[in-house]
């Protein structure tokens, strides 16, 4: 009896140690599991702030400040689409270079790591700036603005997040404390930050493009 | 072995039990990136009337451009498709529950019309 309960709860052979080293039975470490779960969570959390923002816009044609544009023909005369598409752009190419950085460190190759966590946070940076260029072209105060305003800004949050937790990485590389072993750390950071592209992704189309 | 312990080991494995396949070469990231970058470039002439003019379906194609891109990257940087099944399932489980969610409430305030 002692031997089926080893066999069915430890099952040895599938051990998975995580950055912590602690071994789980689901193959999975602990932290990426976490993460997984945590990004799944996060889904409602921009699904209410996207569907907010529908409602509001809806209601655009009353809103002060916008007497005369309709919402169908939003995009192209409140956002400048031709701007926001160059962030696009830059923030996908960030998640490129996010994984390269994770299959150089695979490969142990430590500087071509550093290069591409750099550049991915340089990247994010840049979008941010974007991000901040754009509130202050475009501001206007009224309940569709407010929504737009708490979209993008809490997705601007969660890129500032993920630029800390990449210099972080950066900086431990540069220690030498990011070794080859740890790659999983670098993953599941990896996995938040395409995560936020995802979700960049979404709201290109539905908050910018889609009439 | 006993019954017992057969059984036991067959109960010990499940689906997350997979071997981890080798992630995908740097080159396959960077086609990626590409197809990535040229669904950009076709949801953005969408802008254009000019240069494309995209008339009734221009929804439908935006919805579907932005599906692919969601999927390349959850597949392909994410490792979705080479990962366990399990993660799979939970993010999954997350995307269908927001969108049920937030469908229902969308219908609610009648954002999709009388029809609903």
């Amino acid at each position: 009896m002692a031997e089926t309960v080893l066999v069915a709860g430890g099952s040895a052979p599938h051990e998975e140690h995580g950055p912590t080293g602690h071994a789980t039975t689901t193959g999975i470490s602990n932290e990426k599991l976490a993460m997984w779960l945590y990004l799944a969570s996060d889904c409602l959390l921009f699904g209410g702030l996207i569907s907010t923002f529908l409602l509001y816009k809806q209601k655009l044609p009353q809103s002060p400040g916008f007497a005369g544009v309709e919402a169908n023909e939003l995009g192209a005369q409140i956002f400048d689409i031709p701007f926001t598409s160059v962030s696009s752009f830059v923030l996908l190419m960030s998640s490129l270079t996010m994984v390269l950085a994770l299959s150089a460190l695979h490969r142990d190759d430590q500087r071509r790591t550093r290069v591409w966590l750099l550049a991915t946070a340089t990247l994010g940076s840049l979008f941010i700036a974007g991000q901040i260029y754009e509130f202050t072209a475009f501001y206007t105060t009224n309940l569709f603005s407010s929504a737009f305003y708490t979209l993008t800004g809490f997705h601007g949050v969660h890129v500032t997040v993920g630029i800390i937790m990449l210099m972080t990485l950066f900086l431990l590389s540069l220690k030498g404390r990011l070794p080859k072993e740890s790659a999983e750390r670098v993953e599941i950071i990896g996995l938040y930050w395409h995560f936020v592209d995802i979700v960049w992704v979404v709201i290109f189309a539905v908050v910018y493009l889609i009439p | 072995m006993s019954a017992t312990d057969a059984t036991s080991t067959e109960h010990a494995e499940p689906e997350a039990h997979e071997e981890h396949p080798a992630h995908p070469s740097d080159w396959v990231y960077v086609r990626v990136a590409l197809i990535l970058a040229a669904l950009t470039a076709v949801e953005v002439f969408s802008y254009f009337h000019s240069v494309l003019d995209w008339g009734r379906v221009l929804m439908p194609a935006l919805i579907v451009l932005m599906v692919v891109k969601f999927y390349l990257i959850a597949a392909y940087f994410m490792h979705l498709k080479f990962d366990q099944k399990v993660l799979r399932r939970a993010f999954t489980a997350g995307i269908i529950l927001a969108l049920s969610v937030y469908l229902i409430a969308l219908m609610t305030f009648r954002f999709f019309g009388d029809w609903a």
